[in-house]
């Protein structure tokens, strides 16, 4: 079936089968190797992409359920490779180590930036339980975020 | 991806890492495996599709066999052919041109089991189903116990548990006929023994097949095991000459890669009335699962954890018997911390239990007992390097003002709040070397760690290791630490990690060997270079024998129990660690960190259960519970730097100690904050239903 | 927490089948013929061809994991995105009409809900899943740790199913039959959900493992009625709570060993029937006072 995309702000057209996943659209035909499968179960948060800049699970959405949206993931972040300000504080607080679950918390956040709301470290502990990090002891990426919203 | 550029984090950062699964090859087929539903089945037939399936005896891997001391000998075929021992095991492999189309040959493969009945030995080699036994006697115990003012029992049980990196594991092959060489991409922390297990399964020299480390999502142990699956690729793509590739899903992750933990340890401790340890009687039991992982086997998890019992204590008399029991079980590997973790955590609650008897402060309990002379040889046999174990406790109850938190613990108990603080003193073996394993008699595991230093003609500086880094930091060690000994920038530095052919041959990054052995070896290989005066064109390559060192740490958890719903949640920590000299300050503390996290989910929320018929209950991230963020707490964290006289900078390695620190805090704290409801909690993790089902039936008043 | 994925595994096995032998090593759905009507017109008339062949899609964060896992496997999938007419909340008088296709996300942002509601919606999964899941796709789901089972029992809501056969009105207690189980018929779609709104404020409490986690058990009590669920296969009304209620009771130990004796619960990996009884009958209590305290604050 055809489907119309915009991908961090490229259009993409193309035919794809029913049951292909958002995410296997992204990673093997788009090649935006970025947005990682960590789960495929809802729960990790590796894949988390913005769907017309809202935060969701790349695992639990069918490509065609993305007709017409505008899709943006961690390679939209850093386009000319400056670093955005949160992938910067990342760095600076050490808020990763392996890297593989944090393309999927950098959208998260970039969400909650976005949104202009400010959120104190508890509540922020609790808008980012939704990503599973089994590295770092998620302190430094509370510490880079909070950073953020300064 | 083995080379680790300074710019790798800035790859990561981006999204521009290459994991197993962004990895492409030209022609490439998906692969999936076809694994059994039953926990213990004989295979009548398996008939994948034609074209597009290979059952296990039509792949012909040969069945790898382990034999070391005390350890049942048995084969274990990687695919199985005659029988399957739990669900998850593979029986055939298929594939397609997509992971979608190698599902749809899932769908299609038929597979006839013939289900055995229970009773009967997993292992015919085993009619005690005992893979792994072995005993310990100091002398002296008995004397010890006729002499004590009391021989205080209790009996501690660590959960079934996964390591489970947010990456799961991932094998890519590819063959060249021409050379004859096999090329192995796999998300490993042991690409040398990969290489090993691969050669004994396909019947080829060593020279034949190479192992290649891409960007590694997390390991924590569990990717320190020999699989089948990376077996199978390989034999796979020499078959039908196309590269091959699989990606590990959850649920597989989840059933069938390996386990950990899972141990129970009873324990009768003799006392005087002050409160010295007089002696240790110890029996220590670990389901180990279907079959030994290879090449650390069914020892693994019970070996390591008695030699852990009482390890920072000194004790005059020690006894203890160890087995590995199969079962029906996903096989049980290593986790960050192995079988450490449950040695410190039963030793932890017990002297806790102790201290409760005798009515004396688990904290003077612990001071009263800790070893005072290093180096020192213990009753158990272990040759302790260096440390400072009551400065340790002495910092530990500065650093949390001990005294005003037991005060404030019983004014919030006054409250009818369920407060509890809880403490986990341990030492731990870290980077085994060769002498190590062949005490312990194990033969495949070589124990060496090594290092090459290249000098290039442009003046460049390469460092190749034996380790293979998953997140851990190890290029920025090396760079610090070449800076530091050869005055060179780090932008003149590459790091080499992770491919059998350009990396000398070593033993991987597993029992925190990278601040050990590898470290020596790569200072060695610097300090040659320093000696040759940098010359480009210079090429050392130093090999290093390491002997296990002990770090070692005391840790502080408050906890504090919901008193409606029983919900736990840790709301202050503080760690002393020592590991010897720090050799990166911030790599030290974020390994800590992320160990503690990892503490955390181990005492409080993780736990894998099978149903009474053998099927597997956790199979997905939403019944395996790890923890999230706002699970952690802050951690003050300190150190004391006692430099280990085992290593030329004095360090020990730091990668497991927060985990092992963190379950005996946490589940102390835990314990201690429902002690007053009477509830005795001994089983990990400690859930809000685990207490509340452990309330006596004649509730206090609240 | 509610709406996502693996909920579906947990519903089966409350209702004890041995799906594990069928489960396990798929995380890609199988083939199906994927449909997208773009009106509610066509949408019945393609719903009423395929009957128990297909499964409508809303937001996904339930059926997707069950595709993926090959749980699902239906022959037609019809996606409802573009269904304009389900996409909307409407406020007649004292009813809030609740398009199935609505948002968690959307209802967070909707100033006419009740507390209960607004109370009850931060516990469905995290964000990420807010933003994707429906109301409608939570109810059709029928997980009986969810909030909008629970939500619509508490408050009396209806279900208004359509299909070309014409429209009706399931009440909420008729509507939840069992673990993804419901009363809708194959060639039915639900449209909406028809929430009364209440006179007072209300009380709701759940006990999660970690945030975002399933309940372990949860409560809810709003003008006299109490829910509790979680517990057992389908969220259950506290007969004996509303009545000592009624009678003039007062939160405290007699209100919670009366819950504690009615409440049906079962025990699984998470939590014991007897934790989830005993806790249920706390929260409950809780509840009931907050719920008071909304009444004596107005």
């Amino acid at each position: 079936m055809e489907l119309t995309l915009n991908v961090n702000g490229r259009e993409w057209r193309g035919d794809v089968p029913g049951r292909l996943i958002l995410a296997d659209l992204l990673r093997d035909r788009l090649h935006l190797t970025g947005t990682h499968l960590g789960c495929e179960q809802g729960v990790c948060g590796a894949c988390t992409v913005l769907v017309d800049g809202e935060a969701v699970r790349s695992c639990l959405m069918l490509a065609l359920q993305a007709d017409g949206c505008s899709i943006r993931t961690v390679e939209s972040l850093a386009p000319d490779g400056q670093l955005s300000r949160i992938q910067a504080a990342f760095l600076r607080h050490r808020a990763l180590q392996c890297g593989f679950c944090t393309p999927g918390f950098l959208m998260s956040i970039t969400e909650l930036l976005d949104s202009g709301q400010r959120y104190n470290r508890e509540e922020l502990a609790e808008m980012l339980s939704g990503n599973v990090c089994r590295c770092t002891g998620y302190e430094p990426i509370l510490d880079a975020v909070l950073e953020c919203q300064d | 991806m083995p080379r680790l550029g300074l710019e790798n984090s800035r790859l990561l950062i981006t999204g521009n890492g290459s994991y197993l699964a962004d990895l492409e090859f030209e022609g490439c087929v998906d692969v999936c495996f076809v694994r059994s539903p039953f926990p213990n089945a004989e295979i009548a037939r398996v008939r994948p599709p034609v074209g597009s399936g290979l059952s296990g005896a039509e792949l012909g891997i040969r069945p790898l066999q382990l034999e070391s001391r005390g350890l049942v000998s048995v084969p274990w075929d990687p695919i199985a052919i005659h029988r399957v021992r739990y669900v998850g095991e593979s029986v055939a492999v298929v594939w397609g041109k997509d992971r979608y189309e190698a599902e749809d040959a899932v769908d299609a493969t038929e597979v006839d089991y013939d289900r055995l009945p229970d009773g009967i030995p997993v292992h015919p080699e085993a009619p005690d189903d005992v893979l792994f036994s072995t005993t310990f006697d100091s002398g002296g115990f008995e004397e010890a116990s006729s002499a004590a003012h009391a021989v205080i029992e209790g009996s501690f049980k660590a959960a079934r548990q996964s390591a489970l990196p947010i990456e799961c594991r991932g094998v890519a092959a590819s063959h060249d006929s021409a050379s004859g060489v096999t090329t192995v991409w796999t998300s490993t922390q042991i690409p040398h023994l990969v290489r090993k297990g691969i050669a004994l399964g396909l019947g080829v020299d060593e020279d034949l097949i190479r192992v290649l480390v891409p960007h590694v999502g997390g390991g924590f142990g569990v990717k320190a095991q020999v699989f089948a699956e990376e077996i199978a690729l390989a034999a796979l793509t020499r078959r039908i000459n196309r590269p091959v590739r699989w990606i590990e899903d959850r649920w597989e992750n989840l059933v069938a890669s390996a386990h950990a933990h899972d141990t129970g340890v009873t324990m009768r401790v003799a006392v005087a009335r002050d409160g010295t340890f007089l002696g240790v009687d110890a029996d220590v039991v670990a389901d180990v699962g279907a079959y030994s992982v290879w090449p650390f086997s069914a020892s693994l998890e019970p070996a390591t954890a008695a030699a852990s019992l009482f390890g920072p204590y000194a004790i005059r008399a020690i006894k203890y018997r160890a087995r590995g029991i199969a079962s029906h079980r996903c096989p049980v590997g290593a986790h960050r911390g192995v079988g450490i973790n449950a040695g410190v955590y039963a030793t932890e609650r017990m002297v806790d239990t102790i201290a409760h008897e005798l009515n004396i402060d688990p904290f003077d309990i612990r001071r009263l007992n800790a070893i005072r002379t290093m180096p020192c040889t213990t009753a158990a046999g272990r040759e302790l390097d260096s440390g400072d174990y009551l400065g340790l406790l002495d910092r530990l109850a500065s650093a949390s003002a001990y005294q005003e938190l037991r005060r404030s613990q019983r004014q919030s108990r006054q409250e009818h709040r369920l407060v509890g603080v809880g403490i986990g003193f341990f030492n731990e073996h870290s980077g085994s070397g060769p002498s190590d394993y062949r005490r312990r008699g194990v033969t495949t595991i070589s124990g060496e760690d090594s290092a090459r230093v290249v000098v290039t003609h442009e003046g460049r500086l390469q460092i190749y290791t034996s380790a293979a880094e998953a997140g851990q930091g190890h290029a920025e060690t090396y760079r610090a630490l070449a800076g530091r000994e050869l005055d060179i920038a780090p932008e003149m530095i590459d790091v080499f990690e992770g491919d059998t052919d350009a990396c000398p041959k070593g033993t991987g990054t597993f029992a925190s060997r990278g601040g050990v052995g590898v470290i020596e070896a790569v200072v060695q290989a610097l300090r040659k270079v320093a000696q040759l005066d940098i010359a480009p064109g210079t090429d050392v390559t130093h090999v290093h024998e390491a002997k296990q060192l002990y770090p070692s740490g005391a840790h502080l958890a408050v906890v504090e129990v919901d008193a409606d719903t029983f919900v736990p949640r840790v709301v202050r920590y503080v760690a002393i660690e020592d590991c010897g000299t720090i050799l990166h300050a911030d790599i030290v503390d974020e390994q800590v960190r992320g160990g503690i996290a990892n503490g955390v989910g181990c005492a409080l929320l993780e736990e894998h259960r099978y149903s009474a018929e053998g099927q597997i209950l956790t199979a997905s991230l939403l019944d395996y519970l790890v923890p999230l963020v706002a699970d952690i707490p802050h951690v003050e964290l300190h150190h004391l730097t006692n430099p280990s006289p085992g290593t030329t900078l004095g360090s020990k390695g730091v990668g497991e100690a927060g985990t092992i620190g963190a379950i005996a805090a946490v589940s102390n704290a835990v314990a201690d904050a429902v002690f007053p409801l009477g509830v005795r909690l001994t089983a990990l993790p400690y859930s809000p239903t685990r207490i509340s089902d452990g309330m006596p039936e004649a509730l206090p008043d609240r | 927490m509610a709406t996502w994925g693996l909920h579906a595994y947990r519903a089966r096995d409350l209702t004890q089948h041995d799906w594990r032998t069928e489960a396990g090593g798929t995380v890609k759905p199988a083939p199906f013929e994927y449909h997208r009507p773009g009106s509610l017109a066509e949408a019945l008339e393609v719903i009423g061809r395929y009957g128990d062949e297909l499964k409508p899609l809303a937001g996904g964060q339930s059926l997707i994991p069950m595709l993926a896992m090959r749980l699902a496997r239906p022959s037609h999938l019809m996606d409802l995105q573009r269904v304009a007419e389900l996409r909307r909340v409407v406020r007649e008088g004292n009813v809030l009409r609740v398009g199935a296709m609505v948002r968690h996300r959307d209802m967070e942002r909707t100033a006419e809900v009740p507390s209960v509601v607004a109370t009850a919606i931060p516990h469905i999964g995290h964000f990420q899943i807010r933003n994707r899941g429906t109301v409608g796709g939570s109810l059709a789901h029928m997980d009986p740790a969810a909030e909008w089972p629970a939500l619509s029992l508490l408050l009396g809501c209806s279900v208004v199913a359509v299909s070309t056969r014409g429209s009706r009105r399931i009440p909420a207690d008729d509507f939840a039959i069992g673990p993804l189980m419901t009363a809708l018929e194959p060639d039915e779609l639900m449209t909406e959900l028809l929430v009364p709104l209440p006179e007072g404020g209300g009380g709701f409490a759940e006990v999660e493992r970690r945030s975002g986690d399933f309940a372990l058990v949860g409560a809810g009590c709003q003008d006299g009625t109490v829910v509790v669920f979680g517990a057992g296969p389908r969220p259950q009304r506290l007969a004996m709570t509303e009545q000592f209620i009624k009678a003039g009771g007062a939160p405290g130990p007699e209100l919670e060993n009366i819950a504690a004796l009615e409440i049906v619960a079962r025990g699984d990996i998470h939590a014991s029937a007897e934790y989830r009884r005993r806790t249920g009958a706390t929260l409950v209590n809780r509840v009931v006072r907050q719920s008071r305290t909304h009444v004596e604050g107005t």
